[in-house]
């Protein structure tokens, strides 16, 4: 199994005139390459926070306290602006939540492709429309050649993901980082692009970091998944296992507040997501935890290996 | 069993505003409905966004006259009497919507929102007898007393979501329209609000719309469900027989692709796996409206335009290969 | 808790909160320093009420164009009447006249924007109609003609200063109208069968208070400005009244040669005027840290 990414003791802060914001806390998380990484969490875990950090894209008030994001060796983190900018585009792929923050409304969208190729190969984007046409086909935009000359407002959210998606693979990534990809389309259009997704990992063999808040959606894609809660990593392991045998209490919690029987009460996590500014001392879960130990709200558990798999939980394995 | 809402023939368009001298067009958002709610049911209604479920939730709760057609609440025809509805009709619909940082009033303490609601339905009651109230339904929706002190920006989405629906049931409703309330919240939260629903329709003695696009929490608390496409009812039946036995393909499609589906032993067909997205609900196809993504569809499709027809008891299915 | 208690603290959070915005206010030094600056100079006009150092008519013509000094510690004029006591008595005109014109503006523009926005359909289209017309012009512009036509003096000063700021406040009010009745908490209210008056008043109303609360700040300063152009150009209240704005008038002659016959009514009104912009900026904030409120600013 070869690493791909290597995220060593990751800390990012926003940094806010009531304190820091300590959105991503001391994160340790490989990528193995070729397999899709789902990460779910709450919102405001800090799931995005390391979205950005992976590909470069912090802006203040955030700011790297340390750690280090090593992307087949080396540390991008400490790259410039230009350097990161080759990268990104053609060795690491970005998917969004909101295609529009992505579209510029005054071009067309296959202008707006055709500027990736053009980015990272030069000459005029006139040259790769015919890479658009091909291109959208392997999406499965519908009508490739007379899609490239619409405009974003004309297609809908279903259709700019897919073009998103087209722009992320142009320079077939070694990394696509997918943040909440689906989770403002509906079901039936999440299946779609989920199931394109998932053809693209296999045909160029790309590793997948995929970000949800829907931990059912993770449970029928991922190869392994992470479980944030307020910016630190409690869980990592394959699907299969956390969902047989979910080894933390959150980790367990979320998985039976997802199972839903007939007219029965679901299970519900009391409380909700702490403070990053003030998190809870030691382990940031213990006031919402049915099984907390007098020591969980003093000491703060370290990630521990359990046979393959990642906990950070007193409960487990001592 | 008795209905305690009907409506009938609902259509609602909304002009769309085109240029000088083009013809006038319409989004037709919901186009020719019938729909009963029975005492003490939770009826889901879902499909997919666009499909129409709002516009038929503000048209049920009397937000928004329809076209044509008529709701009925018990006998009472809300929409035949003017503009406003007498207040004790008023009061026995209420709703509760999606967004959690628009539902209360963000000037206004707890007290003051729920007092308000209370005050409606008892114009009398002095200030102690609001404040028992008030307490009693934050008790209700699961929150302390403690959460009448706070404004909206101290609460979490989860608990805005409680009060919003503290807040209806302030009037005593008989009916509740819930349009996507969980959707914004995270499932840890989710499953407090849902098992606040759950306990107050069993208390309250409530019917319930209750509009979402996910199919697990429609397991979990429906007994009927109605499924929409653009704009009309394609498919409905008692929530059981439907997750298991689907007759309209769009459902199966829904059921198929719909993660949360698959913990409750759904139908699983991958023939009827997602394609395609719902056609401009502007100028609908002729003949059957799903024909565009229709993994079955025969030349006869493209002609009728079905019409929902009962299959088995209860259960309508508006599809012509279903017979 | 007993019922008596919770409700004292109920009220006590709610003063809590007023105290909060004050505080948010008071953090900002400079929106602060200018609530000094329009305290001092507001203090002086209530002085010029009771006591002056001289007559601000008062002409002494051997001591003309007398440059600042221990006896005229702001100068004296052409006439020789003191500058400062004809400041401290021109303020009430000057800073009168603004308040009262921005106080009536809102007001008008304020209801009128509430009734279209709110209420909408045919009574939205006639106040917008009037209101497209009005903001045609620019404001000084239409503030001119308005004076020209209805002759010299203060009520015509208030009256064309109060007219030509409405037609602002009935589009923000009504924009931000529009935005909050769809908010479902407002939805929520009609569903308990409230009316639309009482939703208007209890629910609307309050919401856009900020949002009038600042634009009228920094439209203060815009009609101090406004009235002492108006006052410069002699279209204001007729000499010898010591109008800020005529009083630059009246010295723009000597401005080379006695500056400070000028410069001093010039400091008075930009001291103002910026002061009211600058604490409309801390109002905003601290009325709305988010700052989210479509404000025209000047
Ligand atoms: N630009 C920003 N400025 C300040 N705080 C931010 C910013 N972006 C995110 N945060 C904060 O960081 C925390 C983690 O946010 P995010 O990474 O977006 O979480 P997630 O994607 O899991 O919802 C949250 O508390 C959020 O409020
Ligand atoms: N006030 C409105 N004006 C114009 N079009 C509207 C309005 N409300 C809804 N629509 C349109 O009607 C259709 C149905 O919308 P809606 O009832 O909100 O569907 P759903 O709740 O199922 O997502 C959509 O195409 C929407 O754009
Ligand atoms: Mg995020
Ligand atoms: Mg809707």
């Amino acid at each position: 199994m070869e690493r791909l990414v290597r995220i060593v003791d990751l800390r990012v802060y926003y940094d806010l005139p009531q304190g820091a914001v300590k959105a991503v806390d001391g994160v340790d998380l490989d990528v193995i390459k070729g397999e899709i990484l789902g990460i779910a969490g709450e919102s405001g875990s800090g799931k995005s926070t390391l979205a950005l950090a992976v590909t470069g894209l912090l802006r203040p008030p955030a700011r790297v306290a340390s750690g280090k994001v090593l992307f087949n060796g080396v540390d991008l983190l400490k790259l410039s602006n230009d350097e990161l900018r080759k990268i990104r585009g053609s060795k690491i792929g970005m998917i969004f939540q909101d295609p529009n923050t992505y579209l510029n409304p005054l071009y067309t969208v296959g202008f707006q492709v055709g500027e990736v190729f053009e980015s990272h190969r030069g000459g005029p984007i006139g040259k790769y429309l015919n890479d658009v046409i091909a291109l959208f086909k392997s999406v499965r935009i519908a009508d490739p050649e007379r899609r490239v000359n619409a405009y974003p407002h004309h297609m809908s959210g279903g259709m700019k993901q897919r073009v998103l998606i087209s722009m992320a693979v142009a320079e077939k990534p070694e990394l696509i980082v997918a943040d909440e990809p689906t989770s403002a389309l509906d079901v039936t259009v999440q299946a779609e692009i989920i199931e394109l997704l998932n053809e693209i990992r296999e045909g160029m063999k790309t590793s997948l970091i995929f970000i949800t808040h829907d931990l059912a959606l993770l449970m029928e894609i991922a190869d392994r998944v992470a479980i944030m809660y307020a910016g630190k990593l409690v869980e990592v392991g394959s699907t299969n296992e956390v969902v047989r045998e979910p080894l933390h209490p959150y980790t367990k919690a979320l998985l039976s507040s997802l199972r839903y029987e007939r007219k029965r009460r679901l299970t519900s996590i009391k409380g909700s997501i702490p403070s990053l500014i003030n998190p809870p001392n030691g382990c940031r879960f213990h006031p919402r935890c049915p099984y907390a130990l007098p020591k969980c709200s003093q000491l703060e558990p370290n990630l521990i290996d359990v046979g393959g798999r990642v906990v950070s939980c007193f409960l487990v394995g001592g | 069993m008795e209905a305690v809402v009907k409506a009938v023939s609902i259509k609602k368009y909304f002009p769309l505003s085109t240029g000088f001298f083009s013809a006038k067009k319409h989004v037709r958002a919901v186009d020719g409905v019938d729909l009963e709610l029975f005492s003490g049911e939770v009826l889901a209604l879902v499909g997919e966004s666009g499909s129409g479920k709002s516009t038929l939730g503000r048209i049920i709760v009397g937000l928004q006259r329809p076209d044509s057609g008529e709701v009925f609440y018990r006998n009472y025809s809300i929409y035949k009497s003017g503009n406003s509805l007498p207040k004790d009709v008023r009061h026995k619909i209420q709703a509760v919507f999606q967004n959690p940082d628009s539902s209360l009033n963000p000037r206004m303490q707890v007290f003051d929102i729920l007092g308000e609601a209370v005050l409606t339905k008892k114009p009398m009651l002095g200030r102690a007898g609001v404040l028992e109230k008030v307490i009693k339904l934050l008790g209700v929706v699961g929150l302390s007393d403690d959460h009448i002190f706070k404004y909206p920006h101290e609460l979490s989405g989860g608990e805005r979501q409680r009060i919003a629906i503290a807040r209806a049931l302030a009037v005593e409703p008989e009916i509740l329209i819930a349009d996507e309330i969980v959707s914004a919240l995270d499932v840890s939260v989710r499953a407090q609000v849902m098992n606040v629903l759950m306990d107050i329709i069993d208390g309250f003695k409530l019917s319930m719309i209750f509009i979402t696009h996910d199919m697990g929490l429609v397991w979990n608390i429906s007994d009927r469900i109605a499924v929409m496409y653009l704009g009309r009812v394609v498919e409905v039946g008692p929530t059981e027989r439907v997750f298991k036995n689907p007759l309209h393909p769009y459902t199966k499609m829904l059921l198929v692709s719909s993660p949360t589906a698959s913990s409750t032993m759904a139908y699983k067909d991958l023939r009827f796996k997602a394609r395609g997205e719902p056609p401009s609900p502007i100028d609908p196809p002729k003949g059957c409206r799903f024909i565009t993504r229709c993994p079955i569809a025969c030349p006869r499709c493209n002609e009728v335009d079905p019409k929902l027809n009962e299959v088995s008891e209860n259960h309508k299915v508006a599809c012509i290969k279903i017979n | 808790m007993e019922d008596r208690l919770i409700l004292e603290r109920i009220a006590e959070v709610r003063r809590r909160r007023l105290k909060e915005v004050w505080e948010t206010f008071k953090s900002n030094r400079v929106a602060y320093a200018s609530l000094y600056v329009v305290m001092i100079i507001v203090a002086l006009i209530l002085v010029g009420f009771v006591y002056t150092p001289y007559g601000p008519y008062d002409f002494d013509l051997g001591n003309a164009r007398q440059p600042p000094s221990i006896k005229h510690p702001l100068g004296t004029d052409e006439l020789g009447r003191d500058i400062l006591s004809r400041l401290m008595v021109g303020g009430r005109y000057t800073i009168g006249i603004s308040v009262i014109s921005v106080l009536l503006g809102t007001l008008l523009g304020s209801v009128l924007g509430l009734i279209s926005g709110y209420l909408g359909g045919s009574l939205d289209t006639v106040i917008q109609r009037i209101v497209d017309v009005a903001l045609a012009f620019p404001t000084t512009l239409l503030a001119i003609a308005l004076m020209v036509s209805l002759g010299p003096g203060m009520t015509s000063l208030i009256v064309a200063i109060s007219l030509s700021t409405f037609p602002v406040y009935a589009r923000l009010v009504r924009g931000t109208v529009l935005q909050l009745v769809n908010e479902d908490y407002i939805t929520a209210v009609k569903l308990l069968g409230r009316t639309s008056w009482y939703i208007m008043f209890k629910h609307v109303l309050p919401n856009i208070l900020p949002v009038i609360v600042v634009q009228s700040t920094y439209y203060l300063g815009f009609s101090i400005l406004l009235a002492s152009s108006l006052g410069f150009l002699g279209l204001g209240i007729p000499p010898p009244t010591p109008e800020w704005g005529a009083m630059i008038g009246g010295g723009r002659v000597y401005l080379f040669s006695s500056p400070h016959i000028v410069v001093f009514p010039g400091l008075f009104i930009m001291a103002v005027a910026l002061a009211f912009n600058l604490i409309g900026d801390g109002l905003r904030y601290a009325l709305d840290p988010k700052s989210r409120m479509f404000i025209r600013r000047f």
